[in-house]
Protein backbone atom coordinates (compact mmCIF):
# COMPACT_ATOMS: atom_id res chain seq x y z
CA UNK A 1 0.00 0.00 0.00
CA UNK A 2 1.03 3.62 -0.49
CA UNK A 3 0.70 4.80 3.13
CA UNK A 4 0.47 8.45 2.11
CA UNK A 5 -2.03 8.02 -0.70
CA UNK A 6 -4.94 9.86 0.90
CA UNK A 7 -2.98 12.80 2.29
CA UNK A 8 -2.92 16.23 0.65
CA UNK A 9 0.52 17.18 -0.73
CA UNK A 10 1.88 19.19 2.23
CA UNK A 11 0.57 16.74 4.85
CA UNK A 12 2.25 13.96 2.90
CA UNK A 13 5.63 15.72 3.06
CA UNK A 14 5.27 16.39 6.79
CA UNK A 15 4.10 12.86 7.69
CA UNK A 16 6.92 11.30 5.63
CA UNK A 17 9.47 13.47 7.41
CA UNK A 18 8.01 12.53 10.80
CA UNK A 19 8.05 8.82 9.94
CA UNK A 20 11.70 9.10 8.85
CA UNK A 21 12.63 11.04 11.98
CA UNK A 22 10.83 8.87 14.53
CA UNK A 23 12.93 6.09 16.04
CA UNK A 24 11.10 3.32 17.85
CA UNK A 25 12.03 2.90 21.51
CA UNK A 26 14.53 0.13 22.15
CA UNK A 27 12.06 -1.72 24.36
CA UNK A 28 8.59 -2.15 22.95
CA UNK A 29 6.16 -3.09 25.72
CA UNK A 30 4.21 -6.27 25.02
CA UNK A 31 1.28 -7.82 26.83
CA UNK A 32 0.51 -11.20 25.27
CA UNK A 33 -3.17 -11.90 24.67
CA UNK A 34 -3.67 -14.76 27.10
CA UNK A 35 -7.00 -15.80 25.60
CA UNK A 36 -8.62 -16.10 22.16
CA UNK A 37 -10.23 -13.01 20.64
CA UNK A 38 -13.63 -14.65 21.19
CA UNK A 39 -12.99 -14.45 24.95
CA UNK A 40 -11.77 -10.84 24.99
CA UNK A 41 -13.53 -7.73 26.30
CA UNK A 42 -12.59 -4.98 23.85
CA UNK A 43 -12.53 -1.19 24.19
CA UNK A 44 -11.92 1.42 21.50
CA UNK A 45 -9.67 4.48 21.69
CA UNK A 46 -10.23 6.91 18.84
CA UNK A 47 -8.14 9.99 18.10
CA UNK A 48 -11.08 11.81 16.51
CA UNK A 49 -11.54 14.32 19.35
CA UNK A 50 -15.01 13.04 20.21
CA UNK A 51 -16.52 14.43 23.41
CA UNK A 52 -19.94 13.83 25.01
CA UNK A 53 -22.20 16.88 24.64
CA UNK A 54 -22.90 16.64 28.37
CA UNK A 55 -19.24 17.36 29.20
CA UNK A 56 -16.31 19.59 28.31
CA UNK A 57 -15.32 19.77 24.64
CA UNK A 58 -11.64 19.44 23.68
CA UNK A 59 -10.12 22.92 23.82
CA UNK A 60 -10.11 24.15 20.23
CA UNK A 61 -9.92 27.87 21.05
CA UNK A 62 -6.52 27.51 22.70
CA UNK A 63 -5.28 25.74 19.54
CA UNK A 64 -6.66 28.54 17.37
CA UNK A 65 -4.75 31.00 19.57
CA UNK A 66 -1.59 28.84 19.56
CA UNK A 67 -1.51 26.50 16.53
CA UNK A 68 1.53 24.64 17.89
CA UNK A 69 -0.60 23.41 20.82
CA UNK A 70 -3.19 20.61 20.82
CA UNK A 71 -5.42 19.47 23.70
CA UNK A 72 -3.82 16.29 25.19
CA UNK A 73 -6.77 15.32 27.44
CA UNK A 74 -9.14 12.36 27.01
CA UNK A 75 -12.86 11.66 27.19
CA UNK A 76 -14.94 8.56 27.97
CA UNK A 77 -17.88 7.88 25.66
CA UNK A 78 -20.71 5.49 26.58
CA UNK A 79 -20.85 2.54 24.17
CA UNK A 80 -24.44 3.38 23.25
CA UNK A 81 -23.71 7.05 22.39
CA UNK A 82 -25.19 8.22 19.10
CA UNK A 83 -24.20 11.06 16.77
CA UNK A 84 -26.65 13.29 18.68
CA UNK A 85 -24.88 12.66 22.00
CA UNK A 86 -21.37 13.74 21.00
CA UNK A 87 -19.43 16.52 19.32
CA UNK A 88 -16.39 16.23 17.09
CA UNK A 89 -13.66 18.59 18.38
CA UNK A 90 -10.81 18.17 15.90
CA UNK A 91 -9.63 20.99 13.65
CA UNK A 92 -7.62 18.70 11.31
CA UNK A 93 -10.24 16.35 9.91
CA UNK A 94 -13.48 16.91 8.01
CA UNK A 95 -16.27 16.47 10.55
CA UNK A 96 -19.05 15.65 8.13
CA UNK A 97 -18.42 11.88 7.66
CA UNK A 98 -18.06 11.36 11.44
CA UNK A 99 -21.08 13.49 12.30
CA UNK A 100 -23.12 11.52 9.76
CA UNK A 101 -21.93 8.16 11.06
CA UNK A 102 -19.90 7.95 14.27
CA UNK A 103 -18.78 4.42 13.41
CA UNK A 104 -16.35 5.62 10.73
CA UNK A 105 -14.11 6.88 13.57
CA UNK A 106 -15.52 5.21 16.71
CA UNK A 107 -16.98 1.87 15.58
CA UNK A 108 -18.90 1.17 18.79
CA UNK A 109 -22.05 -0.16 17.08
CA UNK A 110 -19.97 -2.40 14.82
CA UNK A 111 -18.05 -3.70 17.85
CA UNK A 112 -21.35 -4.50 19.59
CA UNK A 113 -22.42 -6.46 16.51
CA UNK A 114 -19.15 -8.43 16.53
CA UNK A 115 -19.82 -9.29 20.19
CA UNK A 116 -23.32 -10.48 19.26
CA UNK A 117 -21.76 -12.60 16.49
CA UNK A 118 -19.27 -14.13 18.95
CA UNK A 119 -16.15 -12.69 17.26
CA UNK A 120 -15.28 -11.04 20.59
CA UNK A 121 -16.67 -11.83 24.02
CA UNK A 122 -17.88 -8.36 24.90
CA UNK A 123 -17.68 -4.71 23.88
CA UNK A 124 -16.72 -2.59 26.89
CA UNK A 125 -19.56 -0.44 28.29
CA UNK A 126 -17.61 2.69 27.33
CA UNK A 127 -14.94 3.76 24.90
CA UNK A 128 -12.40 6.58 24.87
CA UNK A 129 -11.26 9.48 22.72
CA UNK A 130 -8.24 11.68 22.50
CA UNK A 131 -7.70 14.45 19.95
CA UNK A 132 -4.93 13.35 17.62
CA UNK A 133 -3.22 16.67 16.85
CA UNK A 134 -0.73 16.91 19.71
CA UNK A 135 2.74 17.92 18.48
CA UNK A 136 4.37 17.87 21.92
CA UNK A 137 3.58 14.39 23.22
CA UNK A 138 5.03 14.96 26.71
CA UNK A 139 1.69 15.24 28.54
CA UNK A 140 0.09 12.60 26.33
CA UNK A 141 2.71 10.07 27.39
CA UNK A 142 3.16 11.25 31.01
CA UNK A 143 -0.50 11.75 31.95
CA UNK A 144 -3.11 10.81 29.35
CA UNK A 145 -1.82 7.35 28.41
CA UNK A 146 -1.32 6.20 32.06
CA UNK A 147 -4.80 7.50 32.96
CA UNK A 148 -6.35 5.65 30.02
CA UNK A 149 -4.45 2.50 31.00
CA UNK A 150 -5.90 2.76 34.55
CA UNK A 151 -9.43 3.14 33.17
CA UNK A 152 -8.97 0.11 30.90
CA UNK A 153 -7.65 -1.97 33.80
CA UNK A 154 -10.54 -0.83 36.01
CA UNK A 155 -12.96 -2.02 33.30
CA UNK A 156 -11.17 -5.40 32.99
CA UNK A 157 -10.52 -4.73 29.30
CA UNK A 158 -8.42 -7.43 27.62
CA UNK A 159 -7.73 -5.62 24.38
CA UNK A 160 -7.79 -1.96 23.30
CA UNK A 161 -8.13 -1.10 19.62
CA UNK A 162 -6.64 2.29 18.77
CA UNK A 163 -8.43 3.92 15.85
CA UNK A 164 -6.71 6.90 14.22
CA UNK A 165 -8.40 9.51 12.11
CA UNK B 1 0.28 5.81 23.81
CA UNK B 2 0.08 2.10 22.91
CA UNK B 3 3.46 1.47 24.51
CA UNK B 4 2.26 2.89 27.86
CA UNK B 5 -0.99 0.90 27.79
CA UNK B 6 0.85 -2.31 26.91
CA UNK B 7 3.32 -1.69 29.74
CA UNK B 8 0.37 -1.35 32.14
CA UNK B 9 -0.83 -4.82 31.12
CA UNK B 10 -3.54 -4.25 28.50
CA UNK B 11 -2.99 -5.63 24.99
CA UNK B 12 -3.33 -3.12 22.15
CA UNK B 13 -3.88 -3.18 18.42
CA UNK B 14 -3.13 0.05 16.53
CA UNK B 15 -5.12 0.42 13.36
CA UNK B 16 -3.16 2.79 11.12
CA UNK B 17 -3.71 4.58 7.83
CA UNK B 18 -0.06 5.78 7.96
CA UNK B 19 1.75 2.64 9.12
CA UNK B 20 5.36 3.88 8.72
CA UNK B 21 4.64 6.55 11.33
CA UNK B 22 2.71 4.29 13.71
CA UNK B 23 5.27 1.48 13.48
CA UNK B 24 8.08 3.86 14.43
CA UNK B 25 6.33 4.95 17.64
CA UNK B 26 6.92 1.57 19.25
CA UNK B 27 3.39 0.19 18.98
CA UNK B 28 3.12 -3.49 19.89
CA UNK B 29 0.72 -4.56 17.10
CA UNK B 30 0.04 -2.45 14.01
CA UNK B 31 -2.61 -3.16 11.39
CA UNK B 32 -2.18 -1.09 8.21
CA UNK B 33 -5.18 0.04 6.18
CA UNK B 34 -5.27 2.17 3.03
CA UNK B 35 -8.28 4.32 3.93
CA UNK B 36 -8.54 8.14 4.00
CA UNK B 37 -7.95 9.95 7.29
CA UNK B 38 -11.21 10.69 9.03
CA UNK B 39 -13.06 7.74 7.50
CA UNK B 40 -10.90 5.04 9.00
CA UNK B 41 -13.46 2.23 9.16
CA UNK B 42 -15.18 3.00 5.86
CA UNK B 43 -17.85 5.16 4.30
CA UNK B 44 -20.65 6.66 6.40
CA UNK B 45 -23.71 4.41 6.32
CA UNK B 46 -21.80 1.35 5.06
CA UNK B 47 -22.32 -0.79 8.18
CA UNK B 48 -21.43 -4.07 6.44
CA UNK B 49 -18.16 -2.65 5.10
CA UNK B 50 -17.24 -1.11 8.45
CA UNK B 51 -17.95 -4.37 10.29
CA UNK B 52 -15.81 -6.30 7.81
CA UNK B 53 -12.88 -3.91 8.32
CA UNK B 54 -13.27 -3.95 12.12
CA UNK B 55 -13.44 -7.73 12.25
CA UNK B 56 -10.40 -8.08 9.97
CA UNK B 57 -8.43 -5.56 12.04
CA UNK B 58 -9.16 -7.38 15.32
CA UNK B 59 -8.46 -10.84 13.91
CA UNK B 60 -5.27 -9.78 12.10
CA UNK B 61 -4.00 -7.81 15.12
CA UNK B 62 -4.76 -10.60 17.58
CA UNK B 63 -2.87 -13.07 15.37
CA UNK B 64 0.43 -11.15 15.79
CA UNK B 65 2.70 -12.93 18.23
CA UNK B 66 5.82 -10.73 18.30
CA UNK B 67 6.37 -7.16 19.57
CA UNK B 68 6.20 -4.58 16.75
CA UNK B 69 4.20 -7.06 14.68
CA UNK B 70 2.70 -5.67 11.50
CA UNK B 71 0.03 -6.85 9.11
CA UNK B 72 -1.69 -5.08 6.23
CA UNK B 73 -5.39 -5.39 5.40
CA UNK B 74 -6.35 -5.87 1.74
CA UNK B 75 -9.24 -3.39 1.59
CA UNK B 76 -9.34 -0.78 -1.17
CA UNK B 77 -11.18 2.51 -0.91
CA UNK B 78 -13.99 2.63 -3.49
CA UNK B 79 -13.52 6.29 -4.52
CA UNK B 80 -10.82 7.97 -6.57
CA UNK B 81 -8.07 9.66 -4.55
CA UNK B 82 -9.27 13.19 -5.24
CA UNK B 83 -12.79 12.32 -4.06
CA UNK B 84 -11.53 10.44 -1.01
CA UNK B 85 -9.47 13.32 0.41
CA UNK B 86 -11.77 15.49 2.50
CA UNK B 87 -10.06 18.48 4.04
CA UNK B 88 -11.47 20.43 6.97
CA UNK B 89 -13.01 23.80 6.26
CA UNK B 90 -11.59 26.14 7.51
CA UNK B 91 -8.06 24.70 7.26
CA UNK B 92 -6.39 23.76 10.58
CA UNK B 93 -4.85 26.68 12.51
CA UNK B 94 -1.31 25.38 11.86
CA UNK B 95 -1.98 25.32 8.09
CA UNK B 96 -3.30 28.88 8.21
CA UNK B 97 -0.26 29.99 10.19
CA UNK B 98 2.18 28.30 7.79
CA UNK B 99 0.43 29.91 4.82
CA UNK B 100 1.14 33.29 6.42
CA UNK B 101 4.63 32.35 7.68
CA UNK B 102 5.99 29.54 5.46
CA UNK B 103 9.49 29.88 6.93
CA UNK B 104 8.12 28.16 10.07
CA UNK B 105 7.44 24.90 8.16
CA UNK B 106 10.86 23.39 9.08
CA UNK B 107 9.86 23.79 12.75
CA UNK B 108 6.81 21.60 12.16
CA UNK B 109 8.79 19.01 10.21
CA UNK B 110 11.70 18.82 12.67
CA UNK B 111 9.59 18.93 15.83
CA UNK B 112 11.61 21.87 17.21
CA UNK B 113 8.46 23.72 18.20
CA UNK B 114 8.54 27.50 18.74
Amino acid sequence: MDPYRYLPFISRQVMQAWADRERPPADVAWTPLDRPLADCRVALITSAGIAPRSGEPFDQQRERDDPWWGDPSWRAIPADATEADVMVCHLHVAHEPIERDLDVALPARRLGELAADGVISEANHRHFSIMGYVLDATELVATTAPELASELLADDVDLALLVPV
Amino acid sequence: MANVIEAAGVGTICLSTIPPLTRNTGAARVVGLSHPMGSTLGRPGDADGQREVLRAALEAGASLTEPRGYVELPFEWPERRAEAIREPDPPPPIAQLLTRRPWLLPRLVSGRLP
